[in-house]
């Protein structure tokens, strides 16, 4: 009897204080406020790049030009408080599909980067995604050769004398340039929380610069202001702290 | 004249609080609302294990039920979990129970809350009734 007793009084008032809403949610949990974070990122970007002048050089000659829809990859690493986003990237173009083209002349791109930094403000700022609005500067390097085909036989002993008519080995142009671009991140929710993020934007080169050559000093070269319109998607993860550190 | 009457009965209307009409007597009214949200994505209800509507941002479903034990679900697919509330219903009263979306990495969940009278009404003024029809 005395351990029914004490067994009522343990779990009585458990049982008898539930509320007929056992499952009853009073209030939906409040938003994560994480007040800065540590932020890296690794994706991919799809860029479409004008040149012109140089694309016009190629289309004079009967050069088929390289495809202007470039694939790369990038890295990015910032921080965030607050609303306040900065994060510094940096890009590498890859050669995702094959060559095909059978044409006398046609122009590769046998280098693509990018490294900048970016300053964000997110406009919009809700319960599961923040969507920034994004400014920033940096530099872009591209290189490409022009090939010009042959069917005569070249002997490899002889190769380093050998010059095929319409070969340009490198053309390259280096641009500084201004960027913008609208981001949409997922929220973080925990303490190391992974997203998923996405990036339209648009990037132009300050000034025109002249097309160089790795191969020799040119001169008279035709002056490009690079123009990108690119997306990106990236999964970054981000460590996020309530509180100012403790030193 | 009339045009001015049109336009103060629609203003009236557009603003009237979900559920602001009596409930029947012997019945108990629920309404489960959803506010505007930054690309929030639509839930399948389920009500007693029965699929009920589906419910968008922006927009509440409302069905007067029997007094008794109720069990509001969220359907789910492959991103998203699944949230059960139990309510239990008594005759002429309104319970106001708030969705939100919650998106974490790779899932996503339709929170369920049953909130007071006043801030429910509050809350659904301006709010769109949602359609019942399921999208095909």
């Amino acid at each position: 009897m005395k351990y029914f007793l004490l067994l009522f009084l343990l779990v009585g008032r458990m049982a008898l204080g539930q509320t007929p809403d056992s499952a009853q949610v009073t209030a939906i949990p409040p938003v994560p406020t994480f007040k800065y974070s540590y932020i890296t990122e690794l994706g991919t970007m799809l860029a479409f790049t004008r040149t012109p002048h140089m694309q016009d050089f190629f289309r004079q000659n009967q050069i088929k030009r390289a495809f202007p829809l470039d694939p790369f990859v990038y890295f990015t690493t910032g921080v965030r408080y607050q609303r306040v986003k900065a994060i510094l990237e940096s890009g590498y173009a890859t050669n995702s599909w094959s060559y095909w083209e059978q044409e006398e002349n046609a122009a590769r791109r046998t280098y693509g980067a990018y490294s900048g930094i970016l300053l964000g403000y997110d406009v919009l700022n809700g319960r599961n995604s923040r969507l920034y609005l994004n400014v920033g500067i940096g530099g872009v390097f591209y290189e490409y050769s022009v090939y010009g085909r042959s069917s005569q036989p070249v002997a490899f002993s002889n190769i380093l004398q050998y010059n095929q008519p319409g070969t340009i080995s490198s053309l390259k142009l280096s641009n500084t340039y201004w960027d913008i671009n609208v981001e949409f991140a997922q929220r973080e929710k925990r303490r190391i929380s992974p997203s998923f993020i996405v990036r339209v934007g648009y990037r132009q080169g300050w000034q025109a610069e002249a097309w160089e050559s790795g191969a020799f000093p040119l001169t008279g070269a035709p002056l490009d202001r690079i123009g990108q319109f690119y997306v990106t998607t990236g999964y970054s993860l981000a460590k996020n702290y309530a509180k100012a550190a403790k030193r | 004249m009339k045009a001015c009457l049109l336009v103060l009965a629609w203003l009236l209307l557009s603003s009237w609080p979900a559920a602001a009409q009596s409930v029947p007597g012997s019945q108990a009214r629920l309404v489960v609302y959803r506010q505007r949200e930054f690309g929030g994505n639509p839930y399948t209800l389920k009500l007693n294990e029965k699929v009920w509507a589906e419910l968008p941002t922006n927009r509440y479903l409302q069905v007067d039920l029997p007094p008794g034990r109720v069990k509001i679900e969220t359907a789910t697919d492959y991103f998203s979990e699944s949230q059960t509330l139990w309510l239990t219903l008594r005759a002429g009263r309104t319970y106001y129970v708030k969705a939100v979306e919650d998106v974490d990495f790779m899932t996503r969940t339709l929170l369920l809350a049953l909130l007071s009278d006043e801030q429910g009404q509050r809350e659904t003024q301006g709010l769109k009734p949602a359609p019942l029809q399921l999208p095909k």
